[in-house]
């Protein structure tokens, strides 16, 4: 988890975006087959410009002013009078994610998943192939995600891993921001249960024994992410268009950067 | 996307949404199907809301230098506040929403404040609504007799992704699942019959804030809400138009196109 913020500079208590290798190039060309140059500038030089003075107006003069975004998340996610600071956080924080797990690779014909990874998801998704767990990445993010969100494939503290598709700037890190649910519309009774799992969780989680049949304890989470699609309209809407999303969510998943990727996998 | 969900159903207008909404917005196998509807009706509403203003949009899209901008004070807020007042007077022609707007919100600048900072305050998708609140039967009988009761107030509503103004009986929906929940929950602890001292843990327990809140406070039910103007905030209406960081000057440009005239027409007869 580190090693993932480690590249997040700042600079004097004030949150700036992250250096990317090969800038210049990344905003005259875009990304291949991914983003245009106008695409690329809209998500990722003025998003996130957006995103860190956000979180700087929020942060000035408190305590968390010098921390990482990924340490401000996890400081705020349990707040919920934080919520305005956590939002920001959060959304740099996956944005950076997103970006990483895009840029363009620099191994050519070796830019393919590991063995590793490709064993873990059959493993993990009854025998699913890639090529197969892409298709269902594709639907869920189109069928769970109304308005604005991440996708994520995670791995989780005894190494299986999950698609979650997170509403807003929700976090994969903490149960309890995951914001996987849009209670805005009807749920069904495994939200439901869902919901109070979720409930019950935070309310265990002060100080009393393990929850039997529970893989984590107390409220602790050790999700880490592996796979971040941002699908927020910021990041699609100028390439692809209103009816574009699918197409963008299925090239990004097609033209994902490996080495990122199965560095984050757990070896 | 609605009409894939429902062709069975061929005429789509604004009264069938809303019957779509308010049938089946408790009903999980219908979500796609209210989401969408709802989210249709919204747009609509919000569009028929507007007239358009005079003001060209921005040929050069603002930087975040505009996040660091100072807002400017030099204006007469006197001037400021009669100028709107005035043009929604001079627009719509009706004292009595103008009396309606300054007796719920204290003045038209503080509700112009409240009204445009909820709707800047959405990060995601939403909705940011002005509704008159009806009184039920019960409470109209007793206003009746009392002439100044008969002035309810209105409120700004905020509504996120699908929601809508219509749906405010989650609890019912929140209640039934938490009874089936229970029912299942009963039915495992009755199959493992040997554990005698296993604690019965209703599943309710420790439910329900907001709910709670809402049962204990004894909100009016049946009070209806009545919308009159609803602006949208979602990124898709102000990205490409106005830039990552040209929100706030979508949202002026909104102000100006309200068609008062509309909104004013909307206030339901019983409030006036």
């Amino acid at each position: 988890m580190l090693r993932m913020s480690r590249s997040i500079i700042t600079r004097r208590s004030i949150h700036t975006i992250p250096k990317l290798n090969n800038i210049t190039q990344l905003q005259t060309v875009g990304i291949p087959q991914i983003l245009s140059a106008k695409g690329f500038n809209i998500i990722w030089t003025q998003t996130q410009d957006y995103l860190c003075k956000k979180l700087t107006m929020n942060t000035m003069g408190t305590e968390m002013e010098s921390n990482y975004p990924f340490h401000i998340v996890l400081k705020t996610s349990k707040d919920p009078m934080m919520s305005h600071v956590f939002n920001y956080a959060s959304g740099v924080h996956n944005n950076h994610l997103f970006i990483e797990n895009i840029l363009p690779s620099a191994t050519g014909k070796d830019n393919v998943p590991s063995k590793m990874f490709l064993n873990r998801v059959k493993e993990y998704f009854d025998g699913k192939t890639w090529e197969e767990l892409k298709e269902l990445m594709i639907q869920e993010a189109m069928t769970r995600c109304l308005g604005q969100g991440w996708l994520f494939l995670v791995e989780r503290a005894n190494k299986r891993l999950d698609l979650m598709v997170l509403q807003n700037n929700g976090t994969p890190y903490y149960f309890g921001k995951n914001q996987q649910l849009d209670l805005n519309s009807a749920i069904n009774l495994d939200e439901f249960n869902q919901l109070h799992d979720m409930k019950r969780r935070l309310k265990k989680g002060k100080g009393s024994p393990v929850v039997e049949g529970q893989e984590h304890d107390n409220n602790k989470d050790w999700t880490v992410p592996i796979i971040c699609v941002n699908l927020w309209d910021h990041a699609y809407l100028n390439d692809y268009g209103f009816l574009g999303k699918k197409d963008y969510i299925k090239n990004v998943l097609d033209n994902l950067n490996w080495a990122v990727i199965n560095n984050r996998l757990y070896s | 996307m609605l009409n894939n969900f429902t062709r069975s159903q061929g005429n789509t207008n604004d009264n069938n949404y809303l019957s779509l909404i308010q049938q089946f917005s408790n009903t999980v196998t219908k979500r796609d199907v209210v989401n969408y509807a709802s989210l249709l009706y919204n747009l609509n509403f919000a569009f028929s809301s507007l007239k358009g203003c005079d003001r060209e949009l921005p040929k050069i899209l603002r930087g975040s230098e505009s996040l660091l901008q100072i807002p400017d004070f030099s204006q007469d807020m006197d001037v400021a506040h009669s100028k709107n007042s005035n043009n929604i007077l001079s627009q719509t022609n009706n004292d009595t929403f103008c009396k309606i707007l300054e007796s719920s919100f204290g003045s038209i600048e503080e509700f112009k404040t409240l009204f445009m900072n909820s709707c800047s305050a959405i990060s995601g998708d939403g909705f940011t609504w002005l509704i008159a609140k009806r009184n039920s039967s019960n409470m109209m009988m007793e206003s009746l007799t009392n002439s100044k009761n008969n002035l309810d107030k209105l409120f700004v509503l905020n509504t996120y992704n699908a929601g809508s103004p219509y749906i405010n009986d989650r609890l019912e929906m929140m209640k039934m699942l938490a009874n089936k929940a229970n029912k299942m929950q009963e039915g495992k602890m009755e199959m493992e019959t040997d554990d005698v001292n296993s604690e019965k843990v209703p599943i309710f327990e420790g439910m329900m804030s907001v709910e709670e809140a809402r049962e204990t406070h004894s909100v009016d039910v049946k009070a209806q809400y009545v919308p009159l103007l609803a602006i949208d905030g979602s990124p898709k209406s102000w990205l490409m138009d106005y830039g990552v960081f040209g929100k706030e000057q979508y949202l002026n440009h909104v102000w100006d196109s309200i068609d008062w005239y509309v909104v004013a027409n909307r206030l339901p007869k019983s409030v006036e």
